[in-house]
């Protein structure tokens, strides 16, 4: 809990608090009560001053029976990809039901028809018809403790919760169209996954697609605890393809083949914890093994996480890039108290092959909180080669009546090579409820890698939403850039959604999409950090226009008493990439799509291309929101806090959530 | 423990409390009332209008009436209400939808209030509440027994441009939750209420320095309020620290753009 959420809860403890006061107080003094003098007598409004009211949606559905949702969406869409233009016409649909033993289903499909000569439908050849679909079925109980979990349709491979828990290195996901299931044993602990299917690339922009390719992808894991503190996991995944880029900088499969073998053993202690982890692949590539180690131990202020690794040239996990060719070790000093936020961290990395990076990587920060409305800080990270390379950045957040503000410059010199700088200001304005609104200006000098010389590049941001009136509301980013040198990037990106919901089950959604493409920040450095290698994609335009019908019916258990009914409202919000890690969502940042949320590990959707997901009616009350960081596209992460945070859901109110993905930096 | 973790537990204490009451009064008070508190602004001449949502989560229809009320803070930090007219109420403003309602099982019913501010209204804090009560309940014997239960939502308009002006007009050691802190006598002579924030320093008897955290209780306009300091443990598991008494405290905390500067020792 951060220091600002204090007030608002101790705020809401109070509201709370003066209810209880009140029920107690009055329950013993009532009697009193009576002979109090004449009491003050209000003003009635007379009925025709009221104010009138916005139609209740809630009055037309049926409350009857157990929760459900539905909704159905007609879109037709013109996209322009660099020299392509296409037209795609598609329904989606999806819901949530609750059955009474059979677990809580989701559903999320979609079906289009693409005119794309690029695109390889069901039909596999240029054009034709498309899609995406996946079941969920969750919480299934079962005899003997057992929980199941299983989806059919479009899904990832599953992970075990050690496989996730990594400190310094990644294991992706790989996206399949088949079968998953997880059994899991709440009185054991023991889990049990299996996944199988035809390996796939997602695409689309607003309407969710998936592309099928050759190969299958298949995957087993358990995990268990098999002493006390003791934890042990063993995984396989075995997959036909390789996800590579293509000449236009998109997505494609390559022919390949991995087998790959991973196995963790984990111990917690009350201060300490230790995981030890091994990989071993094989494939086309040859055979290939890996081993790291990480730790941590907190002692009062501090924490110190330390590790090794030794990860062979080609190792492989999955059809996505993985570290590799790497041996080091590293150790990490973080120290939080009070104002005082600081850490260094220093890494040793050496190629196996002589062919990758060899050298050191030190990073150090610090922030320091000067008021409750100040708080600023640095960081400087050094990479040596043994050319120097470095990256420094300044920033100083305050809060204001006008929102919260960050103001940040960086500095980056690659390898003595080109130096890029940027200043930077993002600003979170406050605003009622239904509306959000921050803004990026960003002006610097950037040097990429892959390009020669410097560009001067400016860029103004803005992302946010607002209901316009009762029925209309509008929603999505924009992004102005311009340089000026070699490489530079030019021109404007939009993902901009104007909706009207003309009647209580049915909208009308007009989206406007356009990405220039993005490259890799200069500010950047760790040699291991694995960056999707597709992030370059080439320009695309999109027009969408969909109608959108919806409809949710039935009530879970109420909050009091037990009794069946109780009142709604609803949960929504965002996860983005944390590009500078104060976890508000800035203009400038970027969202994360097609990642899967669930609330309270029940009902399933996932973000779309805004980063955006919606839960429209969930009872009033505490839940949990979980992110299953699948498709988060490499380096980020979701940490702890991030990837389970409870709710409180109060009635008619949509409780907003923006969810930070973060980086090593 | 921290105070953030300690405040956590206070509000999970609370919401237990709730539901324990709630399932208390399930047979005859089954309201839910949203939001449970109201922070709003308002101008002078002008009238503010907002809706409150009274949810009946019980299987047969109720009946609620539905009033204003004064209320304030006690010093242990619980909430007083007062049907009776307070001096200075801006109560004679507020004007409400009906005096009671009726709500379907497991029904809902959105209910208008709205605050007409006077032209030359000064600036300052409305502060009020709504109050919705249920029926006195009969018992077995079917004898009718004053008891029922009410709820109330809180409402701050705060009129104009006022704002908190918080000074620290005293200080002490008390024990609190079985610990002896610092805490701070803390009058508002402001037109709003107002809460302390931020951290301050202090190094105890034994040498050891630590940051404490203000309770955040609102300290209303016009009151003086003792605002505990809670030392910070180093984390969220380790013990809360014990401090070695005179305390040395330097530093300042915040209330909105209000510094508030703090030198004092402390001694038991």
């Amino acid at each position: 809990m951060t220091v600002g959420d204090g007030p608002a809860r101790l705020a809401l403890a109070f509201g709370i608090a003066s209810v209880l006061t009140m029920r107690v107080a009055h329950a013993q003094e009532a009697g009193v009560a009576q002979a109090a003098p004449a009491a003050y007598q209000d003003r009635i409004i007379a009925p025709q001053q009221l104010q009138s009211l916005p139609p209740d949606e809630d009055e037309l559905e049926n409350s009857q029976g157990l929760p459900r949702s539905f909704h159905a969406e007609a879109i037709v869409s013109r996209t322009e990809r660099g020299d392509d233009a296409f037209d795609e016409q598609g329904i989606s649909a999806g819901g949530f039901w609750e059955t009474p033993s059979w677990g809580a289903f989701s559903l999320d499909a979609t079906l289009f028809h693409s005119d794309r000569e690029r695109f390889d439908g069901l039909d596999e050849h240029g054009g034709g018809l498309g899609g995406t679909a996946t079941l969920w079925q969750r919480d299934l109980f079962l005899d003997g403790g057992w929980r199941a979990n299983n989806g059919l349709g479009v899904l990832n491979t599953p992970s075990s919760p050690l496989q996730r828990n990594q400190y310094r290195f990644y294991l992706p996901t790989v996206a399949f169209a088949g079968a998953s299931s997880e059994w899991r044993n709440d009185r054991t602990g023991l889990l049990l996954q299996g996944s199988f299917g035809r390996a796939g690339i997602y695409n689309g922009t607003r309407v969710v697609g998936f592309d099928v390719a050759e190969g299958d992808v298949a995957s087993l894991g358990a995990q268990w605890t098999w002493a006390p503190q003791w934890t042990g996991a063993a995984s396989f995944l075995g997959t036909h393809g390789r996800i590579v880029p293509d000449d236009r900088g998109e997505a494609i499969f390559e022919e390949g083949d991995t087998q790959a073998l991973y196995a963790a053993t984990a111990w917690q202690g009350a201060r300490d914890s230790v995981q030890l982890n091994l990989l071993a692949s094989d494939g086309d590539r040859g055979g290939a093994n890996g081993a790291w180690i990480d730790a941590s131990s907190r002692r009062g202020r501090y924490l110190h996480n330390y590790g090794a690794y030794r990860l062979d040239p080609d190792l492989s996990w999955g059809a996505l890039p993985i570290n590799n060719d790497v041996e080091g070790a590293y150790y990490r000093l973080a120290y939080q108290y009070a104002r005082w936020s600081w850490n260094a961290s220093l890494d040793s990395i050496r190629s196996i092959s002589g062919d990758g990076f060899d050298g050191t990587y030190a990073t150090g920060f610090a922030r320091y909180q000067a008021s409750s409305t100040l708080g600023y800080g640095g960081s400087l990270n050094v990479r040596r080669s043994p050319d120097i390379a470095y990256s420094a950045q300044a920033f100083l957040d305050k809060r204001t009546a006008w929102g919260q503000t960050r103001l940040q410059v960086d500095q980056a010199r690659d390898d003595g090579s080109s130096d890029s700088w940027q200043v930077s200001i993002d600003q979170a304005f406050p605003l009622r409820q239904g509306s959000r609104l921050s803004a990026s200006l960003a002006y610097g000098s950037l040097a990429y890698n892959d390009q020669p010389g410097d560009a001067k590049t400016i860029t103004a941001s803005l992302y946010g939403g607002r209901d316009l009136s009762d029925r209309l509301s509008l929603d999505g980013s924009a992004r102005w850039t311009h340089g000026d040198g070699l490489g530079a990037m030019r021109g404007t990106d939009f993902n901009l959604g104007l909706n009207w919901r003309f009647n209580p089950r049915w909208s009308m959604t007009a989206a406007f999409y356009q990405n220039q493409g993005s490259q890799r920040s200069p500010f950047i450095l760790d040699p291991l950090v694995t960056e999707t290698p597709f992030i370059s994609m080439p320009r695309d335009r999109s027009l969408f226009l969909s109608v959108r019908y919806e409809r949710s019916a039935g009530r879970p258990q109420a909050v009091l008493g037990g009794a069946p009914g109780g009142p709604t409202g609803a949960v929504g919000g965002s996860l983005f990439l944390d590009d500078n890690d104060d976890g508000v969502r800035a203009a400038s940042e970027q969202p994360a799509a097609n990642v899967t949320i669930l609330l309270d590990g029940r009902y399933a959707v996932r973000t779309d291309s805004l980063g955006n997901f919606d839960f429209p009616r969930v009872s009033a009350g505490t839940h949990t929101l979980t992110v299953v960081p699948d498709n988060l596209p490499l380096p980020w992460f979701i940490d702890e806090a991030g990837a389970q945070r409870t709710v409180q859901v109060m009635v008619r109110q949509a409780t907003r959530v923006d969810i930070g993905a973060r980086r090593q930096r | 423990m921290p105070t953030t973790r300690r405040n956590l537990v206070r509000i999970l204490l609370c919401l237990c409390s709730v539901l324990m009451a709630g399932a208390a009064c399930a047979q005859g008070f089954s309201a839910l009332v949203s939001p449970p508190r109201i922070e709003d602004n308002a101008k002078a001449g002008a009238t503010y209008r907002n809706v409150i949502e009274i949810s009946n989560v019980s299987g047969q229809a109720a009946h609620y009436t539905v009033k204003t009320a004064d209320w304030t803070l006690k010093a242990d930090s619980t909430v007083v209400f007062s049907d009776a007219l307070s001096a200075g109420s801006c109560r004679p403003w507020v004007g409400i939808e009906a005096p009671d309602v009726h709500v379907a099982a497991n029904g809902k019913r959105r209910y208008r209030f709205e605050v007409a501010v006077p032209a030359d209204a000064p600036n300052g804090e409305c502060r009020f509440a709504i109050m919705i009560e249920g029926d006195p309940e009969p018992t077995k014997d079917a004898v009718a027994l004053p008891v029922s239960g009410r709820i109330g939502v809180i409402i701050y308009l705060t009129v104009g441009d006022a704002v908190a002006k918080l000074d620290v007009v005293g200080r002490k050691v008390q024990a609190v939750d079985g610990r002896d802190v610092p805490v701070l006598s803390v009058r508002n002579s402001g037109g709003a209420h107002g809460r302390l924030q931020g951290f301050i320093d202090g190094k105890d008897a034994s040498g050891r320095s630590y940051s404490f955290v203000p309770a955040t209780l609102p300290i209303l306009a016009g009151e003086t309020y003792d605002i505990a300091l809670t030392p910070q443990g180093d984390n969220d598991d380790a013990p809360a620290p014990a401090i070695v008494y005179p305390l040395q405290l330097k530093g300042h905390l915040d209330s909105g753009a209000q510094r508030i500067d703090i030198e004092a020792t402390f001694q038991k």
